[in-house]
């Protein structure tokens, strides 16, 4: 039986299409190698915006508009959405066992996701937490999909070998 | 669970991609399978014995450790 609730296989090089340089960017970003475009510079409507360290006192927290730059929340958005239909797109002969080793596969990321998180916790503080963290909105996805598809590799390797 | 899968599936001079073309599953699932690496669903089990022209018991059997 199949897996319910996967996107048709043509989904999945969309996914690849999307993935890939937003991934790029997104490190670029993050490691300050690039800097976002200012014509990305806008007033954008924010339900919870608390003060950070060195804002006036008395700033408005709820229901503000505020001036953000929106290469950071595209690109995330991106990645959510490319990694999402690179990971739960058939593949090209999808079937029960295929769903079994997806199965796993999320579970193996989720423990190793779960145990990267524990040694951050304990080892990584201040502005380096608040960067795991966002690192950490896509690792569970980037790991299943590292996981998954060498899963998938060595499975096709075998039987091709043991015909 | 053991089988003998392999062992018919040669008899009958088919490759794993044959069978698995004749089943509609993928190739990886009839190799995981032969290997003892993956017990398949009622309804695969049910398919390799129609394809294979066997009962399903003469393919498939429990083993010590069920």
């Amino acid at each position: 039986m199949k897996t319910r609730y996967l996107f048709p296989h043509r989904f999945k090089k969309l996914g690849w299409i999307l993935l890939i340089p937003s991934l790029v960017l997104g490190l670029l970003l993050t490691s300050e190698m690039i800097s976002a475009p200012s014509w990305l510079d806008m007033d954008v409507f924010a339900l919870y915006d608390p003060k950070m360290l060195g804002d006036e006192e008395g700033t408005k927290e709820v229901f503000k508009m505020r001036e953000t730059n929106l290469a950071d929340e595209i690109i995330a958005c991106l990645l959510i959405v490319s990694t999402i239909l690179v990971a739960c797109s058939e593949v090209k002969e999808e079937d029960e066992y295929i769903g079994k080793l997806r199965l796993e596969s999320l579970l193996w990321a989720t423990y190793v996701n779960a145990g990267f998180l524990i040694f951050c916790l304990f080892f990584i503080y201040g502005i380096g937490f608040y960067q795991v963290m966002v690192y950490n909105l896509f690792t569970l996805m980037l790991l299943f999909l590292v996981r998954f598809h060498l899963v998938l590799y060595k499975a096709s390797k075998l039987s091709a070998y043991e015909e | 669970m053991k089988n003998n899968v392999r062992n018919e599936r040669v008899a009958l001079k088919l490759t794993q991609e044959d069978l698995a073309k004749k089943i509609g599953v993928s190739r990886q699932t009839i190799n995981a399978m032969e290997s003892n690496k993956y017990i398949p669903s009622t309804v695969l089990a049910l398919k390799v014995a129609q394809v294979l022209g066997k009962k399903v018991e003469e393919l498939f059997s429990l083993d010590e450790t069920d």
